[in-house]
């Protein structure tokens, strides 16, 4: 019995809504392999309960009642470094998702989801795997097109220094999640496995997050030369 | 410009200023000028003076320098700019009023050559206040009217005809240079001007155009929300009233709209007149509900062009068309598998979607008086687009058949 709980991947929630935590807390028994220790419904709360030791999934509503959840995912990267972000949504919509992915998270949860999605998500967030739906593909790509011609920085080195580009398969993979395809599809499409479409995913997330510090580098000194 | 001493609105009062600013940076290489005279002029007996007026005359052009260069180096505030000028104003008054009390101080009837160096000072003087302070005339006057008003009252001092003549010289000279720069002045402004109104008539322009999108996208969601989510949510709630709907169809009513609402969110995301990208969306959306009901979803699309007609309006159409075909495979056909595919045919882009299900009798769906296959006929004309169905006991295609050029506006 002991053996199986330490197996568990172990999940925080912090979200207001109560239908989704009794949702959770009644689907996520130890026979998923999925195991709730901490609720949190507020801001504060969710930040409290970085102080426990570090959970493998933390699955977070930006909305709280007292503030926005991205507090909550910015701290628990720096105080729960491996742990999976997850961004609870209602409609997985890009201004949401791409604010979350932005701060850290890797992957969504639609909370209407059906019961098995919802545990097969988290699952497949834990073992590496993260999913992107084709809208933010999309935006991610502009995303990354759009960030390299940036004339108006004064010191050149530097631009060298923070950009980030996404490398050729992984821009194959965004274009193929534009047109639809799923991971599995992909994997065959270039002859890989699914695992290795995954990490290429994974691996887009990490530089959205790296480009995203640049971006706030890059207002920042556009604001002191302007102002 | 009536007054020249008027100043002009704000926002092109500041260019004007900005002008100067800029301008008087170049006058730096005047500060020689005091040293030269001193060398040349030093032998005339006044040599205590003239040092004194050489370091007086340099401080003035120095601090004048300064000043021009801390605010030049600034953003220039809409309430600073007359305190500003002013300022300039004043300096210039000292500095204009220094170089005229050369004359003062070196001129006698005797020196002939000291008088010409000191009119060639007045001369070099007039012109490079034209050239730098000609945007404001206030400043140009600031610096020359002491100036000459001090070398030519020395002059009338000298009771000597080619002298008293010189004299009234170059007041003409002021005057006529005083006309030069209120004409360039005019010019001045008149081009900031335009480039101001240039710049808030475009302005206004993208405000107009801004609204005119909100509005449309506004009427567009109304329109949607009242046709989908509302009348679903409608009907539901009569049948619920009644007490003829369980909690499983209840469920699958609330499931649809949601899906409704996802699919309308979706639509305002630019697709970038891309249709796969729109077909992948729905895919996205979607497969759950597929997958859920045990039907096995192939997607066989292949690339097709760009449709330049594919604004949210009509991509909410396709994707509502699309939405309600498969559900009417999940509801009705007992399919286990479908197939979604693109093609390009004869000038028109074909997306089909095929099930394995049992079929229907297309002519007795169109009698019946649901919303659904009629919908998505209007839906189909509402974007120039052709809908046609083909049902047997093997399954279902439903093809549409969209233009890839669409001219006149739908």
């Amino acid at each position: 019995m002991n053996t199986a709980i330490n197996s568990c991947i172990r999940i925080g929630l912090v979200d207001d809504d109560i239908g989704f935590q009794s949702e959770l807390s009644t689907i996520l028994t130890p026979s998923t392999g999925i195991l709730l220790q901490g609720i949190a419904s507020t801001r504060a709360e969710g930040l409290k309960m970085l102080d426990m030791p570090q959970m493998d999934v933390l699955i977070v509503d930006l909305g709280l009642p007292d503030g926005s959840g991205i507090d909550v995912m910015v701290a628990a990267n720096k105080k729960w470094p491996t742990c999976n972000l997850m961004v609870s949504t209602t409609f997985g919509d890009e201004l949401h998702v791409m604010q979350s992915l932005e701060a850290g998270a890797t992957g969504y949860l639609l909370k209407d989801s059906a019961p098995k999605n919802l545990i097969n998500e988290i699952k497949s967030l834990h073992s590496g795997g993260s999913p992107i739906s084709p809208l933010i593909a999309r935006k991610i790509l502009t995303r990354f097109h759009q960030s390299p011609p940036r004339p108006a920085l004064p010191d050149n080195r530097s631009v060298e220094k923070l950009k980030v580009g996404l490398s050729n398969r992984e821009l194959e993979v965004l274009e193929y999640i534009t047109k639809g395809f799923s991971s599995n599809e992909i994997a065959a499409l270039m002859a890989v496995s699914p695992h290795t479409v995954l990490t290429f995913i994974r691996r887009v997330y990490a530089k959205l997050k790296v480009t995203s510090k640049t971006e706030v580098i890059y207002e920042a000194r556009n604001q002191g030369i302007l102002g | 410009m009536k007054n020249p001493f008027s100043f002009a609105e704000d926002d092109i009062l500041i260019e004007q200023l900005r002008l100067v600013l800029s301008n008087f940076r170049s006058t730096l290489p005047v500060i020689v000028v005091p040293f030269l005279l001193f060398w040349a002029l030093q032998n005339n007996g006044n040599m205590q003076s003239l040092a004194v007026w050489c370091a007086a005359v340099i401080s003035a052009h120095l601090l004048l320098q300064i000043y021009t260069r801390i605010q030049f180096s600034k953003n220039i505030h809409h309430t600073q700019t007359h305190k500003i000028i002013w300022i300039l104003a004043m300096l210039n008054f000292v500095d204009g009023g220094l170089w005229g009390l050369l004359s003062w101080i070196v001129l006698d009837t005797g020196t002939q050559a000291d008088f010409i160096l000191v009119c060639a000072v007045f001369a070099g003087m007039m012109g490079g206040g034209l050239a730098t302070q000609s945007p404001i005339p206030l400043l140009f006057i600031s610096f020359s009217l002491p100036h000459a008003l001090l070398l030519s009252t020395k002059l009338l001092t000298l009771h000597e005809p080619a002298f008293f003549a010189i004299g009234i010289g170059s007041l003409i000279v002021l005057i006529t240079i005083f006309g030069q720069v209120i004409n360039s002045a005019r010019i001045t402004q008149a081009g900031i001007k335009d480039r101001v109104d240039l710049a808030s008539s475009h302005a206004k322009l993208r405000k107009v155009e801004k609204k005119r999108t909100l509005e449309q996208e506004r009427q567009r969601l109304m329109q949607d929300m009242h046709d989908g989510l509302g009348s679903s949510l409608i009907s539901a709630l009569r049948v619920v009233e009644r007490g003829k709907m369980n909690d499983k169809e209840l469920a699958a009513v609330l499931k649809g709209c949601i899906d409704d609402l996802k699919l309308a969110i979706d639509s305002m995301e630019p697709v970038d007149k891309n249709l796969l990208l729109l077909l992948a969306t729905l895919r996205f959306r979607l497969e759950p509900r597929l997958e859920n009901a045990g039907i096995k979803l192939h997607w066989c699309v292949e690339n097709v062009p760009i449709l330049e007609w594919l604004d949210p309006k009509s991509a909410l159409h396709i994707l509502r068309i699309l939405q309600e075909a498969i559900a009417n495979v999940i509801k009705h056909t007992n399919a286990t598998e479908v197939t979604i595919s693109t093609s390009l045919e004869e000038g028109l882009v074909s997306v089909k979607i095929t099930d394995n299900g049992s079929g229907y009798d297309v002519a007795e769906a169109f009698a019946s008086k649901g919303r659904g296959i009629s919908g998505q006929k209007y839906r189909a004309t509402a974007i120039g687009a052709e809908i046609t169905w083909i049902s047997n006991n093997k399954g279902t295609c439903i093809t549409l058949n969209l233009p890839i050029n669409r001219e006149s506006p739908f």
